[in-house]
């Protein structure tokens, strides 16, 4: 019964008629469409800057009037001595970020689900997700007298681990971990509510069948939950350049310096840093530019997966 | 039914609660406006202007010293500053083309002025600001851009002229280490070695039963360059300040750790760090581990400059542990090199105030800044309120009482509180022990209230060199020729030039300590890869560039 009546919603063709028909309908969306077309469409002319010189000098100036360079901007950017480096760390730090966050939050909701005391539930819930509200200097400073040489971390171990001061991807390991600490609780909200929908009556059957607890999470929880999983997963693949740059200066020193770069950041320094705003949006625009790239592919992916596809 | 009423009434309670403390905050607000307009009443309303200081910090306006000022010129300032020291307000503002009236830059004033933010101040100075020019003097003219472009788009933050009565010298080590080696100054880098080596053996704890540290750095942000950069060419060098420049005598310009020495310095530093005597936590821990360390007492040695350790040491001299505060060392790696920590590099210029374009009434910002360069603002933001912070004496001459002198040396809060030096610097003042017409110093520095202002630790050493400052045991400045061109690290510098400097010391700052943290075997290698390294990313261009700049710079004096 209700996929015959979504079917018909799909055959309705555009038509005037349709229009009339649901013209409050499209009235009520018009702020929408405009706030979308001022907010986010409208600043997109600003991408003109990465194919011009943009200095203070010449910042003034209205856009015709500035110095066109082609693509000088992206051969500079691509041909600076850190972008390699930049682009293996920030695609390191999101495969491994999205990877260990969504394990982490889908193990951290199962547990939570699984107890059956309500009130210790609720509070252990609003406790991991506290720190989501924390500011990154907050977590950062905290992390660092945790992590850096001789801080708590080494002290407990009695001997240095040097997990702040090795040049390897161990930073991003380390970073990530932070990053779950801070994140894992709020990220968990989604798959909980998520296993709330998920019909008891398939628990009390397969209870009856005599599944054990492990069967009924691998066979009806995690199944319940996975049309959530790809589509949050979809969403993160196509974030996944837009590695925040905050989290990343703040935890990294001189020595891990090589891992913790990213390309926001990297915009940052070489656009901001040095004044050089066609650069700074050069390097922006190709972040943008692979994230929709990256997010087409993920939705073929799951498409493939024999998931319902999220555009 | 309970619960509900119970939670209806934390509702009103947080409600009433909140618009209590919302009115309490307008009417605040209403009062402070109303007494600022009334104290300067006399002179119309009161102007606020807005003033961006990249080395400021919170300044409400509200002590004693500014509503002087505010009385005397009807300006006051609102001061914004950056959250931390490294941040890109500057390139941000551009970016927004959204000016305070007043810029301190620092680093930054090369792409306002690029940016045409900042205006020409000669006309008005030549109109309002009779003792801007009296200020400076013969060095007026260096405060011009440049040959093509001679504007005064900024005035210094430096001192002009005068000479140095306190200066942290190369190396700091603590009083009781030098009170150990029977006060002879370390001549070389070896004998400081032993120095701190011996200290260590027999006191290898505080009293607090902390293990002491050899000395410490503070690389974690930009302090590398004042910790780790700086002091290399002092010691290696017997260089003055330029940055992370070294100039020769022919004018021209080479990146430092290009040096040979300055590699034989890192070389010592790596061993340092290998045999345990330099901090084994210094890359990770940051300024502010560096701070609290410093002021636990367990730091033997530092290499930094007073500014910088100076919050540390404030502690230590408040828990009165004046033989844990730091004594001056003028340190070099060897005989030959001469410590020029005491030369006049003449008048700072590149770092300094200036009007944007933004200002609405420039000619206000001009006067203000005119107040502040006369006899009386000089006075004021130097010395403070007469009969409060200072007194004059019946030949006519300033000074302060002791209990003054204690409170602004170990009180933390003394300059916000009182107004009294909190309002001087980044704004043009005259250099220690110029006198004014009445015969006093107009900075509160002389060579007698220093030497008054001495903690038994120092008067002991000044004692047994048979001295009166402690910097007279250094090379004096007179041994030493003010070269043409002033400091470089001040210089607004082209922004090419800038571009290839900054990735120049992104380089550096990782390669450095990564050389210093490898063992002594590898350290060859390590460096030399870091030259390679700063040779492929445009150094010697980066070089020449810096050299045209000073031969132009040179021109415009001669």
């Amino acid at each position: 019964m209700k996929a015959k009546s979504k079917e018909k919603i799909i055959k309705q063709k555009f038509s005037l008629q349709l229009m009339w028909k649901q013209r409050y309908l499209l009235m009520m969306s018009v702020p929408f469409v405009i706030w979308l077309i001022v907010f986010k469409y409208v600043p997109l002319w600003g991408w003109t800057m990465a194919f011009q010189e943009v200095k203070p000098k010449t910042f003034a100036q209205p856009v015709w009037e500035r110095k066109f360079v082609g693509f000088d901007n992206f051969i500079k950017a691509f041909s600076d001595r850190l972008f390699g480096q930049t682009m293996i760390n920030t695609i390191g730090l999101s495969i491994l970020g999205i990877a260990l966050g969504t394990i982490m939050a889908i193990l951290f909701a199962l547990m939570l689900n699984e107890i059956c005391f309500n009130r210790f539930k609720k509070v252990t819930q609003t406790i991991s997700y506290l720190p989501h509200f924390v500011s990154w200097v907050v977590i950062a400073s905290i992390a660092k007298m945790a992590l850096n040489d001789g801080g708590m971390i080494d002290t407990l171990f009695g001997r240095n681990l040097n997990l702040m001061s090795t040049n390897s991807p161990l930073f991003w390991v380390v970073v990530c971990l932070i990053n779950i600490w801070k994140e894992m609780g709020w990220d968990a909200i989604v798959y909980l509510s998520a296993m709330a929908g998920i019909d008891q009556g398939l628990y009390e059957a397969a209870k009856v069948d005599g599944a054990t607890r492990l069967q009924r999470i691998w066979h009806i929880t995690l199944p319940g939950i996975k049309p959530t999983v790809v589509v949050l997963l979809i969403m993160s693949i196509g974030s996944a350049l837009n590695v925040g740059m905050e989290r990343q200066m703040l935890l990294s020193n001189a020595i891990v310096q090589d891992h913790a770069m990213v390309l926001s950041w990297f915009a940052y320094v070489r656009g901001i840093g040095t004044s050089n705003y066609g650069l700074g949006t050069a390097i922006g625009m190709f972040q943008s530019l692979v994230g929709i790239l990256l997010l087409f592919l993920a939705n073929k992916i799951a498409g493939w997966l024999g998931e319902s596809k999220l555009i | 039914m309970k619960k509900k009423r119970i939670s209806a009434l934390l509702l009103a309670v947080t409600m009433t609660a909140g618009v209590l403390a919302g009115c309490g905050g307008d009417t605040a607000a209403t009062t402070g406006n109303e007494t600022a307009t009334d104290s300067g009443s006399d002179s119309g309303e009161v102007i606020e202007l807005t003033f961006y200081n990249a080395d400021g910090e919170e300044d409400p306006w509200t002590d004693p010293v500014a509503q002087a000022i505010t009385d005397k010129t009807g300006i006051k300032l609102k001061t914004e500053y950056p959250i931390s020291q490294d941040d890109e307000t500057i390139a941000l503002m551009i970016a927004e083309q959204d000016y305070p009236d007043m810029i301190f830059a620092k680093g930054d004033a090369g792409s306002l002025i690029d940016a045409g933010a900042l205006i020409d101040m000669t006309d008005l100075i030549e109109e309002y600001g009779p003792n801007i020019k009296k200020l400076y003097g013969e060095e007026f003219d260096k405060l011009k851009y440049s040959a093509e472009d001679p504007s005064i788009y900024q005035l210094s933050s430096y001192n002009v002229g005068g000479e140095v009565f306190t200066h942290a010298g190369t190396a700091q080590v603590q009083w009781d280490v030098l009170k150990a080696n029977d006060y002879k100054l370390p001549d070389t880098l070896e004998e400081f070695e032993t120095m701190i080596k011996d200290y260590l053996a027999a006191n290898p704890t505080t009293e607090d039963g902390l293990d002491r540290i050899g000395f410490t750095l503070s690389c974690a942000d930009w302090h590398w360059m004042i910790t780790l950069g700086n002091p290399a060419g002092f010691i290696a060098d017997g260089a003055p300040d330029n940055g992370q420049w070294l100039i020769d005598e022919n004018n021209q310009a080479i990146y430092k750790f290009r040096s040979d020495k300055e590699k034989e310095y890192f070389r010592w530093m790596c061993r340092m760090y290998n045999e345990g005597i330099l901090d084994p936590d210094f890359a990770t821990q940051t300024h502010e581990d560096y701070i609290a360390k410093i002021a636990s007492g367990r730091v033997v040695a530092l290499f930094d400059t007073d500014w910088d350790y100076a919050d540390g040491e404030k502690v230590l001299k408040t828990d009165g542990k004046y033989g844990s505060t730091y004594a001056p060392l003028p340190l070099t790696m060897d005989k030959d090199t001469t410590c020029a920590a005491l030369m006049y590099q003449g008048l700072t210029t590149g770092y300094g105030v200036g009007i944007s374009t933004s200002c609405e009434d420039p000619v206000a910002a001009v006067k203000y800044l005119d107040f502040l360069c006369s006899d009386e603002g000089q006075v004021l933001v130097q010395w403070g309120i007469e009969d409060e912070n200072y007194f004059v004496d019946e030949e006519g001459h300033r000074y302060r009482t002791e209990e003054e002198i204690k409170m602004s040396n170990e009180d933390t809060e003394y300059k916000k509180t009182t107004g009294v030096g909190f309002h001087n610097y980044p704004f043009p003042y005259y250099g220690d022990g110029i006198v004014d017409s009445t015969g006093s110093t107009y900075t509160t520095k002389s060579r007698a209230s220093v030497a008054a202002e001495y903690n038994e630790e120092q008067k002991a050493a000044c004692e047994a060199w048979g001295v009166e400052l402690m910097v007279d045991v250094f090379p004096q400045a007179d041994e030493f020729e003010t070269p043409p061109y002033s400091a470089i690290w001040a210089y607004a510098k082209p922004m090419e030039f800038d571009e290839i400097a900054n990735q120049l010391d992104e380089i550096a700052w990782p390669s450095l300590i990564g050389c210093i943290m490898g063992s002594e075997a590898d350290f060859d290698a390590s460096y030399e890869a870091m030259l390679d390294e700063l040779e492929a990313t445009g150094m010697a261009e980066a070089e020449q560039m810096l050299t045209d700049i000073i031969a132009e710079k040179v021109s415009l004096v001669q």
